[in-house]
C-alpha cells in the first residue's frame, strides 16, 4: 500500500518518473480498482436493494441503481422504536465495555511485557489455556448465574470486554517497542511504576490502543450471542438482537405462505419484509462503516507492530 | 379475614372428622397437606355444603383452582410474529388467572433461539413447566427433570383423559420408551387444509392458449409441457416459459412430489406392515427417466435443484412457469393472476396404472406431542396440572388462547361450531400478527378433530380450497404410514447415522440422474452404493420400529 502511494507524491512533486515505474503503478491502481469494486460492491448493493421493490433483487435483474424505488422499508425501520432502544442499548454496551476493556486489556498487556513482573510465564499459559479450552455453554451460564448478573446490563459490558488474543497483541507491542533501556532510564530519575506507565508508556502507545479500541468496539457493537443467552428484558437488548429478530420474522412470514391473509395484503407483507431487512442491515452498520475510516490509519500501522516484531 | 377463614376451616374440619356431614366429603384426601404457607396449612382437607375438596391450597374441584393465589413460572416459546409486550396481556390468560387465581409468571423465549436457551433452562435454571419448547430429544435426555404424569393425570386432569380417549392411539403416541408419560399434547388434533401436502398447479389459461385439455397421465404431461414451451402461452414473443418449475429447497416444489405417479411418495413405502425401500426399485429407475426426458428437452427448470426459495417465488412471478407444486396459486401470485391458476388430480404413468399416490395423510394428527412439561422444580405439580385441565375443558377457552377474544378472529355458532373469521387488519398487523399477539396459536391445549374450526368461503377462500383440494385427492394417500412414536435417544441416534450420508447420497443421485440420464451401468453403481451406505440396515431400523420391537 505504501509502495502504491509513494510514486504519486513524486508526480505531485514533478519529478520525472522512470517508465517501469509508471508502468507498476497503473498495474496496481488498475488492482486496486478491482479489488476496491470487489469489496465495495456488496456494500453498495445492499444499500441499493433497501431503496428497490424486492421482486427485482431475488429475480437478479438489480445491478447498479434502485428498480421500483421504495422508502417502505427505512419507514418501517425508523418508526419501531425497539430500533432505538436497540441503537441506545448497543452504544452504551460499546461505550463502557470499550473503556473497560481497553483499561484491562492495556494493562493486562504491559505487565505481562515487564520481564520482572514474578511467575508471568504461568499467568501466560493459564490464559492461553483458555483460548484452546472452554467450559461450554452450560457452565458458563451456571456461573454468570451464581454471580447473580443475569439479565443485567453489567454482564453484557462485562462479558467480551478481555479477550486473550487482544493482550498478546498488547503484550507483543510493548516488548517490541518500549526498550528496557527506556525503563531504566525514567527509574533512575525517580520515576515509579504508575508515573511510568501513564507518562511513558501510554502516550508512546497510542496505536495499539486506537487498534485494540476498535477491536473491541467492533465486537461489541456486532454482538448478539450473549446477549440472546442472558437477557431477558426486551428494554436491555442490543440492537443485533433486533436485527435478528427482524430477520427470523422474515423467514417466519416467508415459510407459512398463507393462512388468513388476502392477497394485497401477503404482497406488501412480503415486499415489506426484504426492504426492511435490507433497511435494517445499512442502519445498524453505518455507524460503525463511518467511525472506520479515521481509525484505518492507526489499525494498519498498530496490528503489524504488533504482529511482525511479537 | 384470613384468621377468620382459619377458625371456620378448623371448625369444619373438626365437624367433619365427627362425621356430620358424612357423604359430603367425597374423595376427600386427608393425607397430603401442601404446605402454601397461606395460613390454612392446618387444616389438610375441607369439605362441606359451602366448600370443595382441597388439598393444602389447591381445590380438586372446579374454579378458582387454588384459595391463596400462588404464582408459577412457565418458559415458553415466543412466536416471532408476535408483537404483544407480554404473555399476560394476551386475554386467553389473564382470563385463565381471574378463574384459577393462579399468577403465571412467563419467561418468553424468542424462537429461534430456544435451541440455546432450552439446554441452559434443562441444566441450571429450571422453571416449572415447558411450553412449546421442548422436543422429543429434550424430554429424552431430561426425563428426571421433568415430572412423571401417569398417576396424577386420572386425579388431576379428568378432562384432559377424557379428550386423549378420543383421539386414536394417542395412549402409545404420548407414552415414552420406559412407559412414562411425561409431556402433554398442544395445538390441533388434525388440520386437513394442511393434510394434502403440495399441490400440483398448473395455468388453465395457457392450457386453452396451447389447445389442450387437462393431462390425466404422464404422456398428456409431457404433450401439456411441450406446447407450453413452444407455444408461447404468456404471450410476450418470447421463449421464456419454463414449463414446469422445480425448487428442492421449497417444501412443496421439490421433484418428489411429482413421483406419485409411479406409485412413489418418498424413500420408502409400507405395504401390510412391511418397510419397502423405493429407491433401488424398478418405479424409481422409470420416474427418474421420465423426468431426465423433461430436463433434456427442457421442459423442467433444472437450477431448481439448486436455486433457493425467493428465486423460486420471484420466477413465479415473473409469469414464466406453467406448472409448479404449491400451498395454494392465492399465496404464490396476485389475485387475477392466480385465478389462471388450478389444482391438477393425480396422474398415471403408462405401465403404472392403479398405482398413483399422492403426498399427504388424511387426519393425520397434528398435534405437539411434547407442548406442555411440569418440571421437578414445581412445588405442586398437581396444581399446575389442574390449571392445564383448566385449558383444557372448554372448546372456547381453547380458541381463546389459540387466537384471542371471540369476535375477532373466530366466533362459535349456537350449533357450538367454531368459524374462523376474518378480522380488518393491514399491512401492519396481519391475521397472522393477531394469532400470535392476542392468541398465542399452537400453545393451547390439544383442540381435538370435533372442536376444530371450520371455514367460510366468501372469508377465506384459500382454506376451503386447500380443504376442498386435500378432501379431492384422499383416495390417493398412502395406505399405510409410519406410527408416531416416542423412541429412545440412543435408536434416534442409530437412525441418524445411517440416514445423514444416505439420505444425502440419494438426493445427489436422483439430481445427477435426472439431468444426465441412468444407464444400466450406473443403476448398477447405485444399487451398490445403496448397499455400501447401509440400506439394509435402514430397513430394519424402521421394521422394527413398525415391529413395537423398540
Amino acid at each position: 500500500m505504501t509502495s502504491a502511494l509513494k510514486p504519486r507524491s513524486n508526480v505531485k512533486n514533478h519529478i520525472r518518473e522512470p517508465l517501469c515505474d509508471r508502468v507498476f503503478s497503473a498495474i496496481v491502481y488498475v488492482l486496486l480498482a478491482f479489488i476496491l469494486i470487489l469489496v465495495l460492491y456488496p456494500l453498495y448493493f445492499v444499500v441499493v436493494a433497501s431503496f428497490s421493490d424486492p421482486t427485482y433483487v431475488n429475480s437478479g435483474t438489480l445491478l447498479l441503481y434502485p428498480k421500483g424505488f421504495t422508502m417502505l422499508g427505512y419507514e418501517r425501520v425508523f418508526s419501531d422504536d425497539r430500533i432505538w432502544t436497540g441503537y441506545g442499548n448497543t452504544i452504551i454496551y460499546t461505550v463502557f465495555g470499550t473503556i473497560l476493556g481497553l483499561f484491562a486489556t492495556i494493562m493486562a498487556g504491559y505487565s505481562l511485557s515487564r520481564k520482572d513482573l514474578p511467575g508471568r510465564n504461568i499467568v501466560m499459559g493459564l490464559m492461553v489455556f483458555t483460548m484452546y479450552f472452554g467450559g461450554g455453554l452450560i457452565p458458563f451460564y451456571m456461573v454468570v448465574k451464581g454471580l447473580g448478573m443475569v439479565n443485567t446490563r453489567i454482564a453484557l459490558v462485562i462479558m467480551g470486554s478481555v479477550s486473550v488474543y487482544n493482550i498478546i497483541i498488547v503484550r507483543s507491542f510493548f516488548t517490541s517497542t518500549l526498550p528496557q533501556e527506556l525503563q531504566e532510564a525514567a527509574f533512575i530519575d525517580g520515576c515509579g511504576n504508575s508515573r511510568y506507565f501513564f507518562s511513558v508508556v501510554v502516550p508512546l502507545s497510542q496505536a495499539i490502543i486506537a487498534v485494540i479500541a476498535l477491536y473491541l468496539a467492533v465486537g461489541y457493537w456486532n454482538a448478539y450471542f450473549n446477549a440472546m443467552i442472558f437477557i431477558t428484558d426486551k428494554d436491555k437488548y442490543p440492537l443485533q438482537i433486533y436485527l435478528r429478530e427482524i430477520l427470523l420474522t422474515a423467514k417466519t412470514a416467508e415459510s407459512t405462505p398463507v393462512s388468513g391473509q388476502d392477497a394485497e395484503t401477503a404482497a406488501l407483507l412480503e415486499k415489506m419484509v426484504e426492504v426492511v431487512k435490507y433497511g435494517v442491515i445499512v442502519v445498524s452498520t453505518l455507524p460503525i462503516i463511518c467511525v472506520y475510516p479515521f481509525l484505518q490509519k492507526y489499525f494498519v500501522k498498530g496490528v503489524m507492530i504488533g504482529a511482525i516484531k511479537g | 379475614m384470613r384468621k377468620h377463614n382459619r377458625y371456620l376451616s378448623m371448625f369444619l374440619a373438626a365437624l367433619m372428622a365427627a362425621g356430620i356431614f358424612a357423604g359430603c366429603g367425597e374423595d376427600n384426601p386427608t393425607s397430603s397437606s401442601e404446605d402454601t404457607s397461606s395460613g390454612n396449612s392446618s387444616a389438610a382437607s375441607t369439605g362441606g355444603s359451602d366448600g370443595p375438596a382441597m388439598e393444602g391450597n389447591l381445590y380438586l374441584e372446579g374454579t378458582p383452582i387454588v384459595k391463596e393465589q400462588e404464582t408459577y413460572t412457565i418458559a415458553v416459546i415466543r412466536h416471532t410474529l408476535c408483537k404483544a409486550d407480554s404473555f399476560n396481556d394476551k386475554i386467553g390468560w389473564q382470563q385463565a388467572e381471574e378463574d384459577t387465581n393462579i399468577h403465571i409468571e412467563w419467561i418468553e423465549v424468542v424462537s429461534g433461539t430456544e435451541g440455546e436457551k432450552v439446554p441452559i433452562m434443562l441444566a441450571s435454571d429450571l422453571p416449572d413447566a415447558f411450553l412449546g419448547l421442548l422436543n422429543e430429544s429434550h424430554v429424552a435426555k431430561n426425563m428426571s427433570q421433568l415430572v412423571v404424569l401417569n398417576d396424577l393425570l386420572d386425579k388431576y386432569a379428568p378432562n384432559v383423559v377424557e379428550q386423549y380417549a378420543q383421539v386414536p392411539d394417542m395412549d402409545s403416541m404420548m407414552k415414552f420408551p420406559d412407559g412414562n408419560q411425561y409431556t402433554l399434547a398442544t395445538s390441533l388434533q388434525v388440520s386437513h387444509d394442511d393434510d394434502g401436502d403440495s399441490m400440483f398447479f398448473m395455468n388453465m389459461k395457457w392450457l386453452e392458449k396451447v389447445g389442450k385439455e387437462v393431462p390425466t397421465t404422464t404422456d398428456e404431461l409431457y404433450d401439456v409441457l411441450k406446447a407450453f414451451k413452444e407455444g408461447d402461452p404468456n404471450g410476450n414473443g418470447q421463449a421464456d416459459e419454463i414449463p414446469l418449475e422445480l425448487c428442492e429447497n421449497n417444501w412443496a416444489a421439490g421433484i418428489m412430489k411429482f413421483a406419485g405417479p409411479w406409485g412413489i411418495t418418498g424413500n420408502y413405502k409400507i405395504v401390510d406392515g412391511k418397510f419397502i425401500p423405493t429407491v433401488n426399485t424398478q418405479a424409481y429407475r422409470d420416474f427418474i427417466e421420465y423426468f431426465h426426458k423433461l430436463a433434456s428437452e427442457g421442459l423442467i427448470d433444472v437450477e431448481g435443484f439448486s436455486q433457493t426459495n425467493q428465486q423460486f417465488y420471484a420466477k413465479l412471478k415473473e409469469y414464466v412457469c406453467g406448472a409448479y407444486g404449491g400451498w395454494t396459486p392465492q399465496s404464490n401470485f396476485d389475485t387475477e393472476t392466480a385465478k389462471e391458476y388450478d389444482m391438477i388430480m393425480p396422474l398415471t404413468a403408462p405401465g403404472y396404472e392403479g398405482q398413483t399416490v399422492k403426498t399427504g395423510e388424511w387426519s393425520r394428527f397434528r398435534g405437539n406431542r411434547t407442548g406442555f412439561a411440569i418440571t421437578t422444580a414445581c412445588e405442586s405439580p398437581e396444581t399446575l396440572l389442574r390449571w392445564w385441565d383448566y385449558l383444557s375443558s372448554d372448546t372456547k377457552r381453547k380458541w381463546t388462547i389459540a387466537y384471542g377474544e371471540e369476535g375477532k378472529c373466530w366466533e362459535m355458532d349456537e350449533s357450538g361450531q367454531v368459524w374462523s373469521l376474518f378480522p380488518d387488519t393491514d399491512a401492519d398487523y396481519t391475521r397472522e400478527n393477531m394469532k400470535y399477539t392476542e392468541g398465542s396459536y399452537g400453545q393451547q391445549p390439544l383442540i381435538l378433530e370435533s372442536e376444530m374450526e371450520r371455514n367460510d368461503g366468501d372469508l377465506y377462500p384459500d382454506a376451503v380450497l386447500r380443504y376442498n383440494w386435500s378432501e379431492a385427492v384422499k383416495d390417493y394417500y398412502e395406505k399405510e404410514v409410519l406410527p408416531q412414536r416416542f423412541v429412545t435417544p440412543e435408536k434416534t441416534n442409530e437412525k441418524a447415522m445411517i440416514e445423514t450420508d444416505l439420505n444425502d447420497y440419494i438426493k445427489n443421485f436422483l439430481a445427477t440422474s435426472v439431468i444426465n440420464g441412468v444407464t444400466d451401468e450406473s443403476w448398477n453403481a447405485h444399487l451398490q452404493q445403496l448397499e455400501a451406505l447401509g440400506i439394509n440396515e435402514w430397513v430394519q431400523w424402521y421394521q422394527d420400529f413398525l415391529d413395537k420391537k423398540f
